[in-house]
């Protein structure tokens, strides 16, 4: 995971890689390429995501049982795998954004103080 | 930079992955991903071998991602993954090859029957037994054939068939039985009942005899019991069985009288 721009460590966000693709899965079917493109244009080109990182990510994940996949057949007849979140997957992705909801609050809480956070949730 | 093909990029990557059959669903991911990748930079390029180039680039090092891939793919839970889908399909093919054996079992039963001109369930000509009987049976000949008044029985699991009884000249009679057993292809439960040992006849003065086991069974056709020195004239006697869990008496009465040859 590479975040552009912001000059923020690789590890600070391969740790949530999990989380920001279960969430893009969590709305619709996805396949590779898709998911790639898809954070980019979500995060304003910050997170990008090489393929070398995305597939062993996705092929754990359907190792977990959180994703489940499917081939089908695109309009130039070339076979595509697609993921689709299950409920396994679900409940994994519900876990992991309570965690970094938990996460961002204390780190708003030591930049701002309380009021910030209060302000923040307004 | 020299580029390799995408063919090429795909076939590294894959080699990396050390358990082969998820080689070839990975190539078609990859394979995809570039094709996808070729048009994003021919829409910017215009050039359609700089896209192809800029997309293999785009992935990064075939190795690296094919390592990254293998440390996913584990052979081992591939292989047991494996292992046990090849012993389902197997048990499956056992399971049809047994049920397909038992078919023809009761197929080829059926022809052997017709065969010698009687249905399924009758009788069998008596030159058949007239071949097995005695030294001389040239002086033997058919003096009686019997019926039972329950054609069918239910002996503990089995159920038990009269075909045919019949009394020849020199008084041997003849029992010819089927022991339908219940679909069981693996055998788990199937035990048999053998009528030799667990039954005899008795006679309406109370006399009994019990069964010899001189003949061997037709193979598909039945069981065979034997009782020598029947005591001719009888019209009616009865069979008992006392087997494991069952008993049970059923008539047995003279249905058709031959006359002398």
């Amino acid at each position: 995971m590479n975040i552009g721009g912001l000059g923020m460590d690789k590890n600070f966000m391969g740790s949530h890689s999990n989380l920001l693709i279960l969430s893009l899965i969590s709305r619709k079917d996805m396949y590779g390429y898709e998911i790639i493109k898809e954070l980019e244009v979500l995060s304003d080109q910050s997170f990008q995501l090489k393929e070398g990182t995305l597939y062993p990510i996705l092929h754990k994940l359907e190792n977990m049982k959180w994703v489940s996949s499917y081939m089908t057949l695109t309009e130039n007849n070339i076979k595509r795998k697609y993921y689709k979140i299950t409920r396994l997957g679900l409940q994994q992705f519900a876990e992991e954004k309570q965690t970094w909801e938990a996460y961002k609050n204390s780190i708003v809480k030591v930049l701002g103080g309380q009021k910030y956070v209060n302000q923040t949730q307004e | 930079m020299l580029i390799k093909p995408k063919s090429e990029f795909i076939s590294t990557v894959t080699k990396q992955i050390r358990f082969s059959f998820d080689r070839k669903v990975i190539a078609l991911e990859l394979e995809d991903h570039l094709l996808e990748l070729e048009s994003y930079y021919y829409e910017s390029t215009q050039d359609r071998e700089l896209a192809k180039s800029k997309a293999i680039l785009e992935m990064g090092d075939p190795k690296e991602i094919g390592k990254a891939l293998n440390q996913v793919h584990k052979p081992f839970w591939g292989w047991v993954w494996f292992t046990s889908k090849a012993l389902c399909i197997l048990l499956l093919c056992i399971i049809g090859w047994m049920s397909l054996q038992k078919v023809w079992d009761s197929f080829q039963s059926a022809r052997e029957f017709e065969s010698v001109g009687l249905g399924p369930i009758g009788i069998l000509p008596q030159e058949y037994y007239l071949s097995k009987l005695g030294d001389n049976p040239a002086n033997v000949y058919l003096l009686a054939r019997y019926s039972s008044s329950e054609h069918r029985l239910n002996l503990d699991r089995d159920v038990i068939q009269f075909d045919d009884i019949c009394l020849f000249s020199d008084g041997t009679m003849i029992i010819l039985y089927q022991d339908i057993k219940p679909f069981d292809p693996f055998g788990l439960g199937s035990e048999d009942y053998p009528l030799q040992l667990l039954s005899s006849l008795v006679l309406p003065d109370g006399t009994m005899l019990s069964f010899r086991q001189d003949w061997s069974d037709i193979p598909h056709l039945g069981h065979i019991l034997v009782v020598y020195d029947f005591p001719i004239g009888i019209e009616s006697f009865s069979l008992k069985y006392e087997g494991y869990s069952d008993q049970f008496e059923t008539l047995i009465r003279v249905s058709n009288n031959y006359e002398k040859k």
